[in-house]
């Protein structure tokens, strides 16, 4: 029964009461719809945390609850000074699948050039923008990928498009688009309630998301600091034990050893005790030194002031040399230490001797004091347009995730203190900043523990020509 | 809605729960005054019987009737999804 025939009420009018009523409750149906959207706007802003995800939640919630062609999110990169679209979605099928193809934040358009951006510079006018069609509403190489014939239809339905600038208090976030085949210049006031509500809640949404972003930044930041900040205390640490343990060691010694003459004890001791303690001094001098001019290498060789002298070096002769001042120790602790020489002789690389001799020496010395039984062998071979060093021990072996730190400075293996106490945590930096000033690499590799160790020196045969 | 129902009958179920959303269930006695409109009241889903262009002209019509212009936006709003998916020539011109 109608509502004329229910309360005689003459036909034209109680048609016209109906179309009112159904108006009236189109309105409210709306009303409905926009309070579910925001709803579930509100549940996305409250589950997800990346801003990513959120949007690509957000345009898709919109552009399905309230059939739009295209509904795209985009924010603003204040470091790059451009509008990052981080999602778009349709109601339409096929315009959603390549909508979805493109990644977060792939399309990007200088903040001075979409129209979007000089809308959001201009700040204080927060309005929406009406424009026809989707002009200037995306970047160029979104629109071209609209000339898809498979999506063409769709976009040319597209009638009209508003573009909702996105606002925290005065700070400018992003923008909204809305793009749909009706027109959006004649929407209703609860039409325009309902884009208002949606554009409040999306701001706020990636307001917070942002938050979560730049908190979640400077926590890595910290973090990383700190372990810089600690990795700097290690440093300091080990620097300080080398000072304490390794300078004050041979000093003390050499210390007693002037007092005792001072006091004309050491003329009454036997000569045989005179000898060794004569010995030791002698080598407490010596690991001095040593340990003086490591950290005067270190200082020269960081701070880039070297002066090579380059000239022509045939690499076997050196390691021959290195051998020979090595070979009375490793004969001492009953090591062998080969020299597997190339059957033709390598061809010459470009190098200053002095320095080179001081790599080779230090490896070679390095090896027979990390060598309890077996040996050390050394061979040679050409590689690309370099030859290549191989020295290979059967010692103690590395830890492989300790072998990265061991090129730093004031760094030595986690069980150097078993075999020897002397070194100045400075042999391997040095080592390795010399190869590499001579455009060069030092390759460390071990088994593990107890498998023996092999350091890999790469050199090229040419030096590059100073411009 | 069932997806795997066919995608007529889907139109005309999407024009009468969308006019239900606003005239309640007067939208669907006003289908069920339709011929060619078959209804399942149990489970409150509507299936085309007949000629599928007739039918939707004579559902969205009964509307039109009623409700003028406006309802008439309604149900295009509401197959907006589904338009695409739906051969032209079953299709109302008041619907496209």
């Amino acid at each position: 029964m109608t509502l004329a025939e229910d309360q005689n009420i003459p036909e034209g009018e109680s048609l016209e009461v109906n179309r009112e009523l159904y108006k009236r409750n189109t309105e409210l149906a709306v009303r409905i719809k926009t309070l579910a959207l925001l709803r579930k706007l509100d549940e996305i802003s409250l589950s997800a945390l990346s801003m990513d995800i959120m949007a690509r939640e957000i345009v898709l919630a919109i552009a399905v609850e309230f059939s739009y062609e295209i509904v795209s999110v985009a924010i603003v990169d204040e470091k790059n000074n451009t509008l990052d679209w981080l999602a778009l979605a349709s109601s339409e099928p096929e315009l959603a699948a390549i909508l979805s193809e493109f990644p977060p934040r792939t399309i990007k358009d200088s903040v001075n050039n979409s129209l979007a951006s000089v809308h959001l510079i201009a700040g204080t006018e927060k309005q929406p923008v009406f424009v026809t069609g989707i002009e200037g509403v995306f970047p160029h190489e979104l629109t071209e990928r609209f000339q898809d014939t498979n999506i063409r239809g769709a976009i040319e339905k597209i009638h009209s498009s508003i573009l909702c600038p996105l606002f925290f208090g005065q700070k400018a976030l992003g923008v909204l688009t809305l793009s749909s085949d009706r027109n959006l210049h004649e929407l209703s006031t609860y039409e325009h309630e309902a884009i208002e509500g949606v554009v409040s809640l999306t701001s706020l949404a990636l307001y917070k998301a942002k938050i979560y972003e730049d908190l979640q930044r400077t926590t890595k930041q910290l973090g990383d600091a700190n372990k810089h900040l600690k990795e700097l205390m290690d440093v300091k640490t080990e620097f300080l034990h080398i000072a304490s343990h390794q300078l004050r060691t041979p000093l003390t010694s050499l210390r007693g050893f002037l007092e005792m003459q001072a006091k004309g004890e050491f003329d009454t001791l036997p000569v045989e005790e005179r000898r060794e303690l004569q010995n030791n001094m002698f080598s407490g001098a010596t690991q001095l030194n040593s340990i003086v001019n490591d950290l005067l290498d270190a200082m020269e060789l960081e701070g880039g002031n070297l002066n090579f002298k380059l000239e022509q070096v045939q690499v076997e002769t050196i390691i021959e040399e290195s051998i020979k001042t090595l070979k009375l120790n490793y004969d001492k602790k009953g090591l062998s230490l080969v020299f597997e020489k190339p059957s033709t002789p390598l061809p010459t690389v470009e190098a200053d001797p002095g320095y080179l001799r001081q790599v080779f020496l230090n490896i070679i010395d390095n090896a027979e004091k990390y060598t309890a039984k077996g040996g050390v062998t050394v061979k040679t071979s050409i590689k690309d347009n370099g030859i290549e060093v191989a020295i290979t021990d059967t010692g103690m072996g590395i830890d492989s995730a300790e072998i990265p730190k061991l090129f730093g400075k004031f760094v030595r293996g986690q069980r150097s203190e078993q075999v020897h106490t002397d070194g100045s945590g400075l042999g391997l930096f040095i080592i390795k900043k010399i190869v590499e000033e001579h455009n060069g690499h030092v390759i460390l590799e071990s088994a593990g523990i107890d498998k023996g160790t092999t350091f890999r020196v790469e050199l090229p045969l040419k030096q590059p020509q100073e411009s | 809605m069932e997806k795997h129902m066919d995608i007529k009958d889907r139109v005309a179920n999407e024009i009468i729960k969308e006019q239900e959303l606003i005239i309640g269930p007067l939208a669907w006695r006003e289908a069920g005054k339709v011929s060619g409109l078959r209804l399942d009241v149990t489970a409150h889903l509507a299936y085309i019987d007949g000629d599928v262009k007739a039918v939707l002209e004579a559902l969205v019509g009964r509307y039109e009737r009623l409700f003028g212009q406006l309802s008439l936006d309604v149900c295009r709003d509401a197959i907006r999804p589904l338009i695409a998916k739906i051969p032209e020539d079953q299709l109302p011109v008041a619907l496209r």
